[in-house]
């Protein structure tokens, strides 16, 4: 058994539960984004606007309660334990990650053999979670310059008229939402490419046994085969 | 007041000659009372106004305007004064002391010339652009009226007309997308140059070519400038001396800060889903919504659907043609002009021009998508072979930077061996073998002695 245990302490139950918010309304914004742009079928229109505003509404409560909850939860810094530290920690640059960007690199090139050690999150992992508050609060900000309801205001107004236009804001968030597109494509494929375990334990915080990382010695020390699949 | 009474009459004399009764002026007054956002009750001073500031009259003010043609098309002029039928507006204009302007005026040439740099020494008076001004080949690409002496070549050059009207002006009015920020005549490609009078004039100004501060500037949009805004906006002006309130883009506020689509009759079809996907359909018999066949009117901002055109007739939209977006404006950003933006006019986004390649954005993102796609399912293939699908690759024992520094390294192999961690799970393990008993290593896995 090559990977870490996958213990429910990496994802306490909030996060599960805005991990699924998350996905949820990501995915109906694609949808209702993409119906919106060019009404492929007759007769939703007025809905798949109603459910874009919705949706963007809960995507961007969303990430403020997911911000908070990263001061007030706790999670575990690493897979394979059950040492838990403020979750936010696990967003910044953590000493068992140094070094290790060229590594992870080579490793999803092929020009690694062997598994490299890190945090809970890899290095690209890190930097683009770390990303995707940001480009969810530009995307909201772009969408609300598209909003007629917001459209004429300070901000949103200033930043159509600096890109030069309308057209060139609907052209920009339209690309933002591919953006997340490849984000979704990309993270659904590294979490289930080496076994279903981490989905698992994401969506129903079902624990699998592995190998137990110690973040103190910062290292691999053994291995938790049967945990309780209770 | 005998004079003020006959003056009244000769006015209405002036009107009823052109064929314009004093109910038509009136309801003239009306309409720019409403398209500048006034009070009704603002219509009886409106028509004092105009009447006190026509040509002939001893008394009050008259204010002069000069109306520059450029590279335009001259379909604001068109637009404006419709020789089949005048009517009040093109009236009042005629009335108002336009005293230089290539379409309009009766006089032509030299005198005409001379009628137009007097007017631009007293000063004072209003200046009308249509058309863009244009840079291309130092200025050449637009020459008007030039005498012949090498004295004036310069003077001739479009730009340095503008430049020299522009001087003493009160107020500059920009008719129309091409005075405004270049129009269709910036767009690709056409090589002239074409850029709109205020993106130029503040230019040349940080250029120091000129030192005159730049009168205010009004742009009016529109593809041609719709002749209700431009009446209003010289009412506005000329006759009640002040400038009305303008958005970011220069534009009276009133007329161009509401979206089309806001105020479109057609707006119940859209919310409803109900679409013309295809011209001559039972869809568009119906007057559904035009959306799907490229209307721009979700992102023009105009007051097109109140306003409407041909004197109040019909507009694009209701007449059965999407809205082309020709209201949008960007003054200081020539290259982002109506046509750029909006082209092709019966698609949802407009063309990205990728060095010359002219594509549209979504095969721009379904490309990008579908390499991504078959990368990662390529990527997919290579972890099979590398056997990394059921649980990854066998991990590092120690970070490749720590065996290069051992020194400063975080946690070598022997370190994670001999830590006290491993060696208590290495204990439960051995216990668990002895005794043979499953038990739940859940408390074990938690870090041991720590």
């Amino acid at each position: 058994m090559a990977h870490l245990a996958h213990y429910k302490e990496a994802h306490p139950v909030p996060f599960i539960i805005t991990h699924w918010v998350n996905l949820v309304s990501m995915l109906c914004l694609i949808l209702t984004g993409f119906y919106i742009h060019f009404p492929f079928v007759a007769g939703f229109m007025g809905m798949a606007r109603g459910a874009h505003m919705f949706f963007a509404f809960v995507i961007l409560i969303n990430l403020i309660v997911r911000i908070i909850l990263a001061f007030i939860v706790k999670s575990a810094p690493a897979g394979g334990t059950r040492e838990v530290v403020t979750d936010y920690k696990n967003f910044l640059p953590q000493k068992d990650n140094r070094h290790q960007l060229g590594a992870w690199v080579k490793y999803y090139l092929f020009l690694k053999k062997d598994h490299p050690l890190g945090n809970k999150f890899g290095v690209p992992q890190k930097i683009t979670y770390f990303a995707v508050p940001f480009l969810l609060l530009l995307m909201g900000f772009v969408g609300f310059c598209l909003w007629p309801v917001t459209m004429f205001h300070g901000p949103f107004a200033a930043f159509t008229n600096l890109v030069g236009g309308l057209m060139i804001v609907r052209i920009i968030h339209y690309y933002l939402m591919w953006v997340f597109i490849l984000f979704m494509f990309i993270h659904v494929y590294l979490s289930s490419i080496e076994g279903f375990a981490p989905a698992k334990l994401m969506f129903t915080q079902k624990e699998h046994g592995g190998l137990v990382y110690d973040p103190e010695v910062h290292n691999i020390v053994g291995e938790d085969i049967d945990v309780d699949e209770d | 007041m005998a004079t003020e009474v006959t003056c009244a009459t000769s006015f209405e004399t002036m009107l009823e000659q052109r064929g314009v009764t004093r109910r038509d002026f009136m309801k003239l007054c009306a309409g720019v009372a409403a398209t500048l956002g006034l009070s009704q009750a603002m219509v009886p001073q409106i028509a004092y106004a105009i009447e006190d500031s026509v040509i002939g009259k001893e008394t009050g003010k008259l204010t002069p305007v000069i109306w520059l043609e450029l590279a335009s098309c001259t379909g604001c002029t068109e637009s404006f004064a419709q020789a089949n039928n005048p009517d009040a507006a093109t009236v009042v204009l005629e009335l108002i002391s336009l005293n230089y302007s290539e379409t309009l005026s009766a006089g032509a040439g030299h005198s005409l010339e001379l009628a137009k740099e007097q007017t631009i020494e007293a000063g004072g008076y209003l200046l009308l652009v249509e058309g863009a001004l244009m840079e291309g080949w130092d200025g050449n690409a637009l020459r008007i009226g030039w005498d012949g002496t090498p004295e004036t070549f310069e003077q001739a050059k479009g730009t340095k007309i503008v430049e020299h009207a522009a001087s003493n002006a009160a107020a500059i009015v920009c008719t129309g997308s091409c005075a405004s920020d270049g129009g269709w005549q910036a767009a690709h490609p056409n090589p002239g140059g074409a850029i709109g009078v205020q993106a130029y004039l503040e230019k040349a100004k940080a250029n120091g070519e000129f030192d005159f501060d730049i009168p205010p500037i009004i742009n009016i949009p529109c593809c041609p400038s719709n002749p209700e805004h431009v009446v209003a906006v010289l009412v506005d002006v000329l006759l009640l001396d002040t400038v009305p309130e303008l958005n970011e883009v220069n534009a009276p506020k009133f007329m161009f800060s509401q979206l089309i689509h806001d105020n479109c009759p057609r707006r119940g079809h859209f919310e409803n889903g109900e679409f013309v996907y295809k011209f001559g359909s039972e869809e568009e018999k119906k007057g559904y919504c035009l959306y799907a066949v490229g209307c721009k009117g979700p992102q023009t901002k105009s007051d097109c659907p109140k306003v409407r055109w041909n004197r109040g007739l019909n507009w694009c939209v209701e007449a059965g043609a999407p809205c082309i977006g020709c209201a949008t404006i960007n003054p200081m950003k020539s290259d982002y002009n109506w046509v750029e933006l909006n082209a092709p006019f019966l698609s949802r986004f407009k063309t990205l021009n990728i060095n010359g390649l002219h594509v549209d954005p979504t095969h721009v993102a379904f490309g990008v998508g579908g390499l991504a796609v078959a990368a990662l399912v390529a990527h997919g293939f290579g972890m099979k072979l590398t056997g990394r699908t059921k649980g990854g690759a066998p991990f590092e024992t120690e970070r490749k930077w720590d065996t290069k520094h051992p020194e400063k390294a975080l946690c070598t192999a022997d370190a994670a061996k001999t830590c006290a961690t491993a060696q208590h799970l290495e204990q439960a393990a051995e216990k668990d073998a002895k005794s043979s008993a499953k038990s739940s290593k859940k408390s074990s896995a938690k870090g041991g002695d720590k």
